[in-house]
């Protein structure tokens, strides 16, 4: 699709987007396969990040549940700090680097891999080494520093965030897979999935000075994405979402699949070791209908490897 | 030594340094490495003189081979390194074409008595304020730190237009190998002095060559005092010379005076034109400290002294307002001679250039000369009265705030900054603002844009000498790039883990300005960004984390203050150190948490 086009639809994107989600969300204009899925949240324990997601995905059945053969997809990591693996403040490298492979197996057209940073965007992707592993595995993976980058949404079932900027290719292509890294966060307590799609939009200062909590819940009102995969292999456990040194670090081993954008981030934050209702947008992604952080009342598949 | 290699030569290195030394200052991409980047620069007089004085070392030594090239061989610097210079003879060259194919007359320079007066008072100013510690002047004239303004300040806002066009053509086509670049410069006051020299620089090359060079740039009227004495200078060959004045028509210093015989050689740039032009090998390079022998000048084509003793008239009659003097010449040009004596008809050539003689009026190039003078004081003096009623007003047009972001309740106290803050490695504000003559290559180089061109936080005299505007962007905690292209040792080579505990500024807190506190929500945006942890996020009320600082740790990187939602005074920035501290870096304390391997849930 060419940048005209966008312009066209960015138009009409509001009301699309908005009369989508009033006949029962996403989910119901793309993903045709998902009611059949076995699991709503797999969790993976004791291996590595790319192992355990070979082992996670293929209890949910596979990539190609989740992405049809020509489709493009974003793949979109935390690649927010220029700081290497180790630290944990930016998702597994290889983590990505497999997520693109499986994509592409299922036969993706195009895998775009980008994130808006927080540090100076080049260094950033060079050190974290995502941007290595994903272009090695298949990638494209694309620039977010520039507002020409986005494109005007609306968010109607917004609170405080009504209208934001958007990156045109989450515009663009048909699937949207959230690959966060669960570390702690100064402001939000922690940091996961839905926190992490804010890397998909234009102005972050907007969140920190209008309720950022309520911000980070709105934007989900109006995207979540198709697949979360919540990389807990490495968490920062302190000093966060930067990091200072890597003994704020653990080796959690662990891993979080789920299509519910609020359930993967209340597992995540049993994990961290946070009751989910104590992180405010996780409580409000409830509230608001995004998912269910109610774990008791899902279909769970627990594995190790 | 005579060949026309030499003038191939001069335009191929002109050309290679003229690209490279542009490149400097346009590359975003940081494709060229620290090395690449200082081999450029080694050899530009003064940032390498500078240097020298800042760093010493074998490393600093450019400026001596400059003076020892000079010495040798004139002012070659002058044609083939100095990236002003070339940039000047690239507007003398757009001037043939104007002057050929649009005025349809032939390139023409005429050679001019030098501006002794003004050169040397400027060199001896120049020098004087750098020898009681000012570089103000070495700011405002130093040819590489001019090249430098009118390329990062203007040239590279145009080269990264284009690059983003580029950007914007391949993106629609779905490829995203060119990425968007932007300036990020809040204001455009600092571009004031680039576009007045680009002017200056410009015109004076379109009309008088390399007028500029030999009145103006203290680097040439030194080197010139240098290029007298050279080992390698031209002459002129009386005994080859048949005064068909091409030469001195073609000399860009318009240095070849024909009436005397004599070549200027203080002025002489070294672009060899003239040897280029001459068809009898009438003007020569030659060794005059070791001399090879050669026979005996000959007898001049045609004696000038009976032209000089009329013209010398023809002038003197200018002067008291009588016209016999002219018509003199005017029947002296009618019997077919030009006013440089050589009878062209003689030689069955025709006049190329008859018109009307008009003497050059002394007294009117005076009065040019006061006029100049005097527009120059008045623009110094008018710049200094506005820039500080700007100053006054500068916190509040900052234009990117008003685009940015809208704010619930606008916050209510000042920021109270005291200094500006200056690059990690220069030290204190003293020994950057005494060594930076603001060529802007760290501006360039910044991968971050935070290093912006000041304006007047500096003070007048420290203008365009860059500073950390973290409203801009900030500074990034792992690199040092600016450290490694300075390439006069203001701001001096910086060592990662150094930098990490150089304070170059320090935080502050303003919290009846947080959203925190004055909206009662969640935001973090300071302590998230923070590098050392110099602020956190400590327990507040209903659940919420308010930001808090220790100042020991903080570096004065600026995350902080760039992030911070606040308007339109933020609740946390960076005042500037006037001497730069060690900042404690953040406490390691173990870890005390084992991850539970079972599913919590």
């Amino acid at each position: 699709m060419k940048r005209r086009d966008f312009l066209l639809k960015s138009v009409g994107a509001g009301v699309f987007l908005g009369s989508s989600a009033a006949f029962g969300g996403w989910k119901s204009v793309l993903g045709a396969d998902r009611a059949a899925l076995p699991y709503d949240l797999v969790a993976v324990r004791g291996g590595s990040a790319v192992g355990m997601f070979d082992k996670g995905i293929a209890a949910l059945g596979g990539m190609k549940k989740f992405v049809s053969k020509g489709q493009t997809v974003v793949v979109k990591p935390n690649i927010g700090w220029d700081r290497p693996p180790e630290m944990g403040s930016n998702t597994n490298p290889q983590l990505v680097g497999r997520i693109v492979e499986h994509c592409l197996e299922a036969g993706a057209s195009r895998v775009y891999v980008f994130d808006h940073t927080c540090d100076e965007w080049r260094a950033c992707y060079r050190n974290s080494g995502i941007e290595k592993a994903a272009s090695d595995a298949g990638a494209r993976v694309v620039p977010a520093n520039s507002e020409r980058y986005y494109q005007d949404v609306g968010i109607p079932k917004g609170r405080r965030l009504t209208a934001t900027k958007e990156h045109e290719l989450i515009l663009e292509s048909d699937v949207l897979i959230n690959v966060p890294v669960l570390k702690h966060h100064g402001g939000s307590s922690i940091t996961v999935a839905m926190k992490n799609l804010m890397g998909n939009v234009w102005d972050r200062r907007f969140y920190h000075a209008n309720n950022l909590h309520q911000c980070i819940t709105d934007y989900t009102t109006y995207r979540t994405p198709d697949l979360n995969v919540v990389d807990a292999y490495r968490v920062m456990m302190r000093n966060g979402p930067r990091g200072v040194s890597v003994e704020d670090v653990v080796t959690m081993e662990a891993q979080v699949i789920s299509t519910d954008i609020v359930a993967a981030d209340a597992a995540s934050s049993l994990l961290f070791g946070l009751q989910p209702a104590e992180v405010g947008h996780i409580r409000m992604g409830e509230e608001m209908g995004v998912g269910t952080m109610q774990l008791d009342n899902l279909n769970i598949s627990r594995l190790r490897m | 030594m005579r060949s026309r290699i030499l003038k191939y030569s001069r335009v191929a290195v002109s050309l290679f340094f003229l690209t490279a030394t542009g490149f400097l200052f346009l590359d975003f991409t940081e494709s060229l490495s620290a090395g690449l980047v200082n081999g450029v620069t080694w050899i530009q007089f003064v940032p390498s003189l500078l240097k020298f004085l800042n760093v010493l070392g074998l490393l600093t030594l450019g400026f001596l081979a400059v003076l020892v090239a000079t010495l040798l061989f004139g002012r070659v610097y002058c044609s083939t390194v100095c990236p002003l210079g070339i940039l000047q003879d690239v507007f003398s060259r757009l001037s043939r074409f104007y002057t050929v194919r649009i005025r349809r007359r032939r390139p023409r320079y005429r050679p001019s008595a030098p501006q002794n007066l003004l050169r040397y008072s400027l060199l001896g100013i120049t020098t004087a304020a750098f020898l009681f510690g000012s570089v103000f002047l070495l700011n405002l004239l130093d040819p590489f730190s001019v090249f430098g303004k009118i390329f990062a300040g203007l040239v590279r806002p145009v080269w990264y237009a284009g690059n983003n066009l580029l950007a914007d053509v391949f993106s629609s086509f779905g490829n995203y190998r060119f990425y968007h670049v932007e300036t990020r410069q809040m204001t455009l006051l600092p571009l004031v002095f680039p576009v007045f020299m680009l002017g200056l620089v410009g015109v004076l090359a379109f009309r008088r060559g390399r007028l500029y060079c030999n009145t103006v740039c203290p680097v040439g009227s030194l080197l010139g005092l240098v290029s007298k004495y050279a080992m390698f200078r031209i002459e002129i060959d009386q005994s080859l010379c048949n005064r068909c004045a091409e030469c001195s028509l073609n000399c860009k210093a318009e240095c070849i005076d024909l009436k005397s015989n004599e070549i200027d050689f203080t002025r002489c740039v070294g672009c060899f034109n003239c040897l280029n032009v001459c068809s009898r090998q009438g003007i020569d390079y030659r060794n005059k400290w070791f001399p090879s022998s050669r026979k005996p000048a000959g007898p001049a084509v045609l004696g000038p002294c009976e032209l000089d003793q009329i013209r010398d008239e023809a002038n003197e009659s200018a002067r008291t307002d009588a016209p016999s003097g002219t018509q003199k010449m005017n029947a002296f040009r009618d019997q077919g001679f030009d006013r440089r004596g050589f009878n062209r008809q003689s030689f069955g050539l025709q006049d190329p250039e008859r018109r009307n003689f008009t003497p050059q009026d002394p007294t009117r190039q005076d009065s040019e000369r006061r006029d100049f003078l005097f527009r120059l004081t008045a623009y110094f003096i008018g710049f200094s009265a506005a820039s500080r009623a700007l100053k006054s007003s500068a916190q509040t047009t900052d234009r990117r705030d008003e685009l940015d972001v809208v704010v619930t309740r606008p916050s209510t106290i000042p920021e109270k900054k005291n200094f500006p803050v200056s690059p990690p490695g220069s030290r204190s504000l003293e020994h950057f603002m005494g060594s930076c003559t603001a060529c802007q290559l760290c501006v360039s180089a910044c991968p971050t844009h935070v290093l912006q061109p000041s304006f007047l936080e500096y003070g007048f005299t420290g203008m365009m000498q860059p500073r950390l505007d973290f409203h801009a962007s900030f500074c990034n905690f792992d690199c040092v790039r600016c450290t490694e292209v300075c390439p006069t040792g203001a701001i001096l080579p910086l060592a990662v883990e150094e930098k990490h505990v150089t304070q170059i500024g320090v935080v502050r807190l303003e919290l009846d300005n947080c959203v925190v506190q004055t909206e009662n929500t969640a935001c973090g945006a300071c302590a998230e960004h923070c590098p050392t942890q110099a602020v956190r996020m400590v327990p507040y009320q209903d659940g919420l984390t308010i930001p808090e600082i220790a100042v020991e740790h903080c570096v004065g990187c600026g995350a902080c203050e760039y992030i911070c939602p606040t308007r339109p005074y933020r609740a946390i920035y960076i005042d500037g150190n006037e001497i730069h501290a060690q900042a404690i870096p953040p406490v390691i304390e173990k870890l005390d948490f084992t991850p539970d391997d079972d599913f919590p849930f």
